[in-house]
């Protein structure tokens, strides 16, 4: 209600200026997303970053060495249907606990269907080792033989949670501590300012490789010193919009309603400052993306047999002379990846700026 | 970064592989064309160092790079030819008691150190002195000499090592033993000498200029007591990366590296490349292994730990990884020594076997979820390796196959120090690592019971009584034969027993420019016996501008 409130004015504002576009006022979020389709561009990164998505999620019916259909003792299944989520938390076979994948796949009267990519990312075989882009293999095969597509898609996956998750840790800090100095200001900000800019001035790659040199290296350690690294520029974000906002008519309504100062902060106040917030979250995901190839890149992230980009390309070093696809597959995934997020930000960022006109933007 | 270490020298990169052309090099000495006969004088090779030295004071190096650069500087007592028997170099004559307990060692006449002053007993005291201190790290040095009981100087030229007890390798000791200049580093604090930079040797060559991460020179020793060498300088190079050292050496900036399985495989077999390059293997002693925690609740049991080897394919590694040019190996010995035993056979390959030996170990799968246990404890290990791409391989292969077998193990990759101190104190469950060995055989330092962490080497805590006390026999046993048979019968225990699974030996492959003439492989490579690299010479000047 309240925030309606505030959009209505930023509304009523723009009208006062660009003349009446508007018959009856939407509401931001509609204006943000017409604005948002109406930019080609970021439309572009923000199909490719959906399409990465859904290939991620359905990558154990895309690149698996489980057949989708197989007949076993007159009977059917799905193995890997089963693998995907939320689905292999539900079912287990446990008759097909010792039976080797890689041997069946091969009989045509047990693997009925099997997946356009019929190769595990960790199955190794080392008289294919390092063979070039094929029909049979189409990103070529790493050292151990084993498939790099099958291991790119694996990746994507990998990359694309540590992306969400890392960020999902920094928005939570950075809009907490930002809320915090924003809306109490004085004493409060000043400290969590002074505080943001002493972690602002650490060099963080190298704090995430000594914090990594402790713990023992595993996705969710990654993750979780990304997170703790990355959410000052958030924490920045969130504070100029606290600061902005708690003046403002709505909140100093609210004020002298007797709300009280959390439910201000919550329900008033952040809904409306999230906009520059999620903008700052979308290029901290293509951030973290190249923080955790870095880190495979230098063997501290992923640990093998995991796959993931970075370590991919981090095995391109070593055969970098013999073995273009390595280095030329994880790299462009991850060209691509980080350039769709960044674009995506530019967009979103374009679209919630009431200052930019939307004729203007084509 | 090569830790070199006593007796047993721990590389924690794993050996690399090798592959492809089996009649270039080999194994035996091997000596190439003369040119058109009589050696050249004259002309600068570039050699490659793969990383930077620390230091170039004999005692406290700790790298085979610094060993790289200080075999042309200082000559050794003894030393081994290129057959790998034992020669006087800086000695003229040596004598052994008939109780194995006094080594009487004669210098020759006339021998000077690089500035002229003349070596006499008073610099070979003050050297072992410096080994002994306890405030002088001499990590590569001093546990060969932990069994002596005083050095005696006779007179100017002669001086006689006495030992507390009958210890085998005391000649080996000898050989490993090169004196350093009183004058030069009995002046000052010995750690800081700026002589660790500008070292004085008695060498065939002598140091000329250190530039710091970019190259180290040496020139021709006029003053040297041998036949002087024929090189007027020697540069080594530093290039850490590979592909650039290669791109050097093609480029012609290099005249030898070592070179990595792809690149001999793939990108040193063109036409170009073979017509200037001679290219040379050779397997020097060590080998790669994994090793299994004896104390760990899992490889307790000898029938596990040769399951785990079962399991692991090293034939097919070898075939694949390795282009077939690895050896296989059953034991922890040298392959060309007398102490190996060939008529071992290593383990197979053999998931199936592999399977009932932990069914028979009683790690089973009793709560069916894939994953073995036993009194209620599941058989998930760490596999500690550090990031290097052969071990890696190594992990991931043995992973698979793990998995296969019910067994869950989880790699864990460390930087180098920190895995060579876990590993020093024991904590790990299992261990991919390599031996560098000596060429005498003894072993006790990394098999016997009373050498476990942190006392010594034997890190996973193997302890068999038949191996001890054939182990301490080794050592008080000067005759071949003999001894051979002793280590002949601990190779069979430890082959049973499987602390370790034998990987491989993995040769070191060098192509050496064919501009060089006179390259001698010994079974152990081109430098480290004597004379080693000293006389190389160039048979045409013209085939390459000088720099």
């Amino acid at each position: 209600m309240r925030s309606d409130y505030e959009f209505k004015s930023n509304d009523e504002q723009r009208k006062g200026v660009k003349g009446a576009r508007e018959e009856k006022s939407p509401s931001f979020s509609r204006i943000v997303w017409r604005r948002f389709k109406s930019d080609r561009f970021a439309m572009a990164g923000f199909y490719t970053v959906l399409s990465l998505f859904i290939i991620s999620y359905f990558t154990p019916i895309i690149a698996n060495n489980k057949p989708i259909i197989m007949s076993w003792e007159e009977k059917l299944y799905f193995p890997a249907v089963t693998d995907i989520a939320p689905l292999k938390w539900f079912v287990d076979y446990p008759q097909f606990k010792s039976v080797d994948f890689s041997e069946i796949k091969y009989d045509k009267s047990v693997a009925l269907v099997m997946p356009p990519i019929p190769y595990s990312p960790y199955e190794i075989n080392l008289s294919e080792k390092l063979q070039p882009p094929s029909h049979k293999h189409w990103m070529g095969t790493d050292n151990l033989g084993r498939d790099v597509c099958s291991r790119m898609l694996h990746g994507a996956g990998i990359s694309l949670k540590i992306g969400f998750v890392a960020v999902g840790i920094a928005l939570i800090i950075g809009i907490l501590v930002g809320a915090l100095a924003g809306y109490y200001g004085g004493v409060v900000d000043l400290l969590i300012s002074r505080l943001i800019e002493v972690v602002m001035c650490f060099p963080f790659f190298f704090l995430i490789l000594s914090v990594i040199a402790f713990l023992p290296p595993s996705i969710f350690n990654i993750m979780i010193v990304i997170g703790l690294t990355r959410w000052t520029g958030i924490a920045r974000y969130a504070r100029g919009e606290f600061l902005r906002l708690k003046n403002q008519e709505f909140t100093e309504a609210a004020r002298a309603l007797g709300v009280s100062d959390r439910i201000i902060i919550l329900r008033h106040i952040l809904p409306n400052s999230l906009a520059p917030v999620l903008v700052s979250a979308t290029f901290g995901i293509a951030n973290a993306i190249l923080i955790e190839a870095a880190l495979s890149f230098l063997g501290l992230g992923i640990q093998p047999p995991l796959a993931s980009w970075g370590g991919i390309l981090s095995l391109a070093k070593q055969y970098i002379e013999v073995a273009w696809w390595l280095a030329t597959f994880p790299g462009l995934a991850i060209f691509i990846t980080v350039t769709a997020y960044n674009i995506l930000g530019e967009g979103l960022r374009d679209a919630s700026d009431p200052r930019l006109a939307l004729p203007e933007r084509r | 970064m090569l830790i070199i270490k006593r007796v047993m020298l721990a590389i924690l990169f794993l050996l690399a592989a090798c592959g492809s052309k089996p009649d270039e090099g080999g194994e035996g000495s091997t000596h190439t064309g003369s040119g058109d006969g009589t050696p050249r004088r004259g002309g600068t090779i570039i050699r490659h160092l793969e990383s930077d030295c620390k230091t170039l004071n004999w005692i406290r190096i700790t790298t085979i790079y610094e060993n790289y650069v200080l075999r042309y500087l200082y000559d050794n007592l003894l030393d081994y030819d290129e057959n790998l028997n034992i020669i006087p170099v800086l000695a003229e004559e040596y004598e052994v008691s008939d109780d194995h307990l006094r080594i009487t060692v004669r210098l020759k006449d006339d021998l000077k150190w690089h500035d002229g002053m003349p070596i006499t007993s008073k610099d070979i005291r003050f050297t072992m002195d410096k080994i002994l201190d306890p405030a002088v790290p001499a990590l590569n040095k001093e546990g060969w000499f932990t069994k002596l009981d005083k050095l005696e100087v006779v007179d100017d030229k002669t001086v006689v090592f006495v030992w507390k007890e009958p210890y085998a390798p005391s000649i080996y000791a000898l050989t490993q033993f090169a004196p350093i200049p009183e004058h030069v580093y009995g002046k000052g604090d010995f750690l800081t000498n700026p002589a660790n930079r500008r070292p004085v040797g008695s060498g065939a060559f002598r140091f000329e200029e250190w530039r710091t991460s970019q190259m180290i020179s040496i020139v021709r020793n006029d003053l040297y007591h041998g036949e002087k060498a024929y090189l007027d300088r020697i540069i080594f190079k530093v290039i850490e990366d590979r592909s650039v050292a290669l791109n050097a050496l093609k480029a012609g900036e290099l005249d030898e590296m070592r070179v990595i399985q792809v690149q001999w495989e793939e990108q040193t077999n063109d036409q170009d490349f073979l017509s200037r390059f001679n290219k040379y293997y050779y397997y020097v002693p060590g080998y790669n292994y994994l090793g299994w925690n004896c104390r760990s609740v899992w490889f307790e049991d000898k029938r596990v730990r040769r399951a785990m080897t079962e399991l692991f394919d090293r034939e097919s590694i070898n075939a694949k990884l390795y282009s077939g040019y690895a050896k296989l190996i059953s034991g922890p010995f040298y392959i060309n020594s007398w102490a190996y035993d060939k008529s071992i056979k290593p383990w197979p390959f053999d998931p199936e076997d592999a399977k009932r030996l932990l069914d028979e170990a009683g790690w089973v799968d009793s709560d069916n979820d894939g994953i073995r246990d036993k009194n209620g404890v599941k058989f998930e290990f760490e596999f500690s390796i550090t990031s290097s791409i052969i071990a890696k391989q190594f992990a991931e292969i043995l992973q698979e196959q793990c998995t296969k077998a019910g067994i869950r193990l989880k790699i864990r990759m460390y930087e180098g120090a920190t895995l060579f101190d876990r590993m020093s104190k024991g904590h790990f469950d299992a261990i991919a690592v390599a031996w560098i060995l000596d060429l005498d055989p003894d072993i006790f330092d990394t098999f016997h019971s009373s050498q476990v962490p942190p006392v010594g080497l034997n890190h996973v805590f193997y302890s068999n009584p038949q191996v001890d006390s054939l182990l301490e026999l080794g050592r008080v046993e000067f005759d071949q034969e003999k001894r051979a048979q002793i280590y002949n019968e601990v190779h069979r225990l430890i082959h049973e027993d499987q602390p370790y699974t034998f990987v491989n030996a993995v040769p070191e492959k060098r192509p050496i420019h064919k501009r060089i003439k006179n390259v001698v492989i010994s079974p152990t490579g081109p430098f480290n016996f004597y004379p080693g690299g000293i006389y190389w010479y160039i048979d045409d000047t013209s085939q390459r501008a000088e720099r």
